[in-house]
């Protein structure tokens, strides 16, 4: 799988620099949704808690690879892409959501399907305060937070440098303190 | 409280995104064999494997294929007879699922045969043989399909070329557009790369066509021994064609490039 290991503290100049257009055509893609779909929809499915709504992220997720190939550029490996694109996709949805739409998923929570264990309560928290937090600092609560995952795979994730991650990871504890701070007793 | 909320692995634990790799073909072997070694020994990671496997399986038999929406287009690879205006039509042409596109790439002459046109007669400066060739996908928007020589393209439209060759070699394409300039489309680097014998081998690279419309010329450069591609590259600048390459075929293909209608 192709990767490339240059990473920088400009995320976004790294994503759009440079790398060749990678062309997935119809069967290619049909490949790809058996072999990666799963994950998608599994990552859709604990971010969104409604299995319909999560279903519908793994169409708009394959259906705008098809359409516009070039935005992934096989700088990254097709999971880390895909991992990325479902994050966007569902914090979209999370924050599009009108409130009666978020307290209908507040009260599907079911975290016996969470690999987190987290329990309802701190499911309702991490949701609301996902919903309300910068997107840079979105992306990074749901790698670290949801999916539990390391720097270095988050790093690989957002193609930024390790070093970035922690300085987002940072801002997030202080993020998370202020709201704290902010709260009535 | 916020940052509390994460639940650490254990060290040497494998992440979700780790089996999701792994499952998806994505791992290099080394790291496959310590997690499969990690996976003896840890009850942890083997209920999170079994319990994401469990997951992905039911995952597929619910939704077995992607079923993109009806009122989004969906591509289509059509087989196109290689003359120009063979862009009409096309919507009339029928779907053609993914199965009849591999078809298309499985049912064409055995490579020993030489293609319809081709001769191994000189075609312009140019030596060209039957038995390797390259061939090309278009990509126009949404739709696929196989591109032939005059083919007619538009700028954003995208290439991905195949490479048929009978016998491992090494391999380069080249091309010269209508504004002389010249482009190494495949591969990158400044040397040749090689192939085994391989039919329709797509290259794991696309092409996204520029605006500079008109004839642009390009050659599937076959040749025993690696070579550098940067003399072909000065040899097409200076002169229009390639220069005599001995123990090498070249097979030619044009394509017209139209502005949008």
């Amino acid at each position: 799988m192709a990767a490339l290991a240059i990473y920088d503290d400009n995320c976004t100049a790294l994503r759009h620099g440079f790398g060749e257009p990678v062309m997935l055509d119809e069967w290619q893609l049909a490949s790809v949704y058996r072999s990666h779909g799963p994950s998608v929809f599994r990552r859709a499915r604990q971010l969104l808690r409604v299995e319909a709504d999560a279903y519908e992220v793994v169409q708009e997720v394959f259906l705008s690879l098809l359409e516009r190939p070039e935005q992934f550029q096989g700088k990254s490996s097709v999971m880390t892409f895909l991992y990325s694109a479902t994050t966007h996709a569902c914090l979209n949805r999370m924050r599009n959501a009108s409130n009666r739409e978020r307290l209908r998923r507040e009260h599907l929570l079911q975290p016996e399907e969470s690999s987190r264990e987290l329990n309802a309560e701190q499911l309702v928290m991490l949701d609301r305060a996902i919903q309300s937090m910068p997107d840079e600092l979105a992306q990074v609560a749901i790698y670290y937070l949801v999916d539990g995952l390391t720097h270095e795979e988050i790093a690989r994730i957002m193609s930024c440098s390790r070093r970035h991650i922690g300085n987002l990871l940072t801002r997030l504890a202080e993020w998370g303190q202020k709201q704290e701070e902010a709260e009535p007793c | 409280m916020l940052m509390e909320l994460r639940k650490e692995l254990p060290e040497g634990c494998i992440s979700d995104l780790a089996f999701d790799e792994w499952r998806a073909g994505e791992l290099e072997r080394d790291s496959i064999e310590r997690y499969e070694a990690h996976l003896e020994t840890c009850a942890r990671c083997q209920q999170r494997h079994d319990a994401l496997e469990a997951e992905s399986a039911a995952f597929l038999e619910q939704f077995p294929r992607l079923e993109l929406r009806q009122e989004r287009p969906v591509s289509k690879v059509v087989s196109l007879r290689p003359k120009r205006n063979q862009w009409l039509g096309w919507a009339s042409g029928g779907v053609a699922l993914a199965a009849a596109a591999v078809l298309l790439l499985v049912l064409r002459p055995a490579t020993d045969a030489p293609r319809d046109g081709d001769t191994a007669e000189q075609r312009g400066n140019v030596r060209t043989k039957g038995s390797s060739h390259i061939g090309f996908f278009v990509k126009h928007g949404t739709e696929v399909r196989r591109g032939g020589d005059e083919q007619v393209v538009h700028p954003g439209d995208q290439l991905r070329f195949t490479l048929t060759s009978n016998k491992p070699q090494h391999v380069a394409i080249l091309s010269l557009d209508a504004a002389r300039v010249v482009s190494t489309y495949y591969p990158r680097g400044e040397q040749s790369t090689s192939v085994k014998a391989v039919r329709d081998q797509a290259v794991d690279s696309a092409v996204l066509l520029d605006e500079t419309l008109g004839k642009e010329q390009i050659w599937g450069v076959f040749c025993e021994a690696p070579f550098e591609l940067e003399p072909l590259r000065a040899a097409l600048q200076r002169q229009g064609k390639l220069p005599p390459l001995p123990h090498c075929s070249v097979d030619e293909v044009t394509i017209v490039k139209e502005a949008m209608p």
